[in-house]
């Protein structure tokens, strides 16, 4: 059940590492910290939104804050998944946290079902293979990166494949509504704060979803 | 091999924090202390964030000073949007989207 799901994912997670990986070669930043960062931070725009603004002399702690709110999304998944993570052994809920990153997170929505042992098993060989794929994509983009052509619209292919999951979750109105809140939202939010732009429309897309549903249920009572 | 400190404390710093932001919900603030409106709002996160993501890595690609690159992203993003709009398959989505970045980057369209 995780192999299917990593192979879903895949495409668009070598093609975001290669991306990454190229751009750490390119700026001149260190290869080795890229891998480790790779598996440590296991979280690509925050990653690369850090290692951006060093190469463009930023003090050390912005940058490392900067990334860090670019993935402040972390704590809405921990959130939505923390019913699951509750009543696992202690060793599981210290560490498996680490492998919550979007695409894991989303695989783990679409398999509801799955509790207790069954999920433990299944979110850590999820997440290990997912993080292998990253990390070796990554390696392999530092790697490449001398001798592939430029590619300014590579990390569009992670773009496609967040489009091939979000457009089957569009079912409901609230979802509908979720998702174009959350695009307009994130859209404008990114040209002031880039950095606040995904968290800012996730928030906004799930109140507009909760607005609309409860006026939904009001009007049909 | 010698690796740059800079860069090394960044990513353990960033990696140290992220841990937080995915465990908060699990080891500090358990999950049946949410009010009941947030988890079901929560229940509508997949999309919002979906939508959100595709937003943020679309405007990155696009830029005011080279407008043929913006409608390249587009172009781009238009055909993987179409593919699974009328397949509903994942991979379909995808491969469209790599061919697509193929044809915009490494022929003469680019």
């Amino acid at each position: 059940m995780a192999a299917v799901d990593v192979t879903t994912v895949a495409s668009g997670m070598i093609a975001f590492g290669l991306v990454l990986g190229i751009t750490i070669h390119t700026l001149g930043r260190d290869a080795a910290a890229g891998i480790i960062g790779a598996a440590g931070v296991y979280g690509g725009s925050a990653q690369l939104t850090t290692v951006t603004m060093l190469s463009q002399g930023s003090a050390l702690l912005l940058a490392v804050l900067s990334g860090a709110v670019v993935n402040l999304r972390l704590l809405l998944y921990s959130a939505a998944l923390g019913e699951r993570f509750a009543g696992q052994p202690n060793l599981f809920r210290w560490l498996a946290p680490h492998l919550m990153i979007d695409q894991t997170f989303l695989m783990a929505q679409g398999r509801a079902g799955l509790t207790g042992r069954t999920f433990r098993r299944y979110w850590l060989w999820l997440g290990a293979m997912v993080l292998v794929v990253w990390c070796s994509s990554v390696a392999a983009g530092g790697l490449l990166a001398p001798v592939l052509p430029p590619m300014p619209h590579l990390t569009l292919v992670c773009t496609a494949m967040f489009l091939g999951l979000l457009l089957p979750r569009l079912g409901t109105r609230p979802a509908v509504t979720a998702a174009l809140t959350g695009f307009v939202t994130a859209a404008l939010v990114s040209y002031l704060v880039p950095e606040l732009g995904i968290v800012a429309g996730a928030v906004c897309g799930v109140a507009a979803a909760m607005t609309r549903r409860q006026s939904t249920s009001t009007a049909s009572s | 091999m010698s690796i740059r400190l800079e860069d090394l404390i960044a990513v353990l710093a960033l990696g140290l924090l992220c841990w937080v932001l995915r465990a908060t919900f699990v080891l500090l603030i358990p999950p049946d202390r949410l009010p009941a409106v947030v988890a079901q709002a929560l229940q509508h996160l997949a999309p919002a964030a979906l939508a959100s993501i595709i937003a943020v890595e679309l405007t990155s690609a696009m830029d005011v000073a080279n407008p043929a690159s913006t409608m390249q992203a587009l172009g781009v993003v238009a055909v993987a949007a179409t593919v699974a709009r009328l397949t509903r398959s994942m991979t379909w989505t995808v491969l469209a989207g790599i061919v697509a970045v193929l044809l915009v980057d490494l022929t003469p369209l680019a």
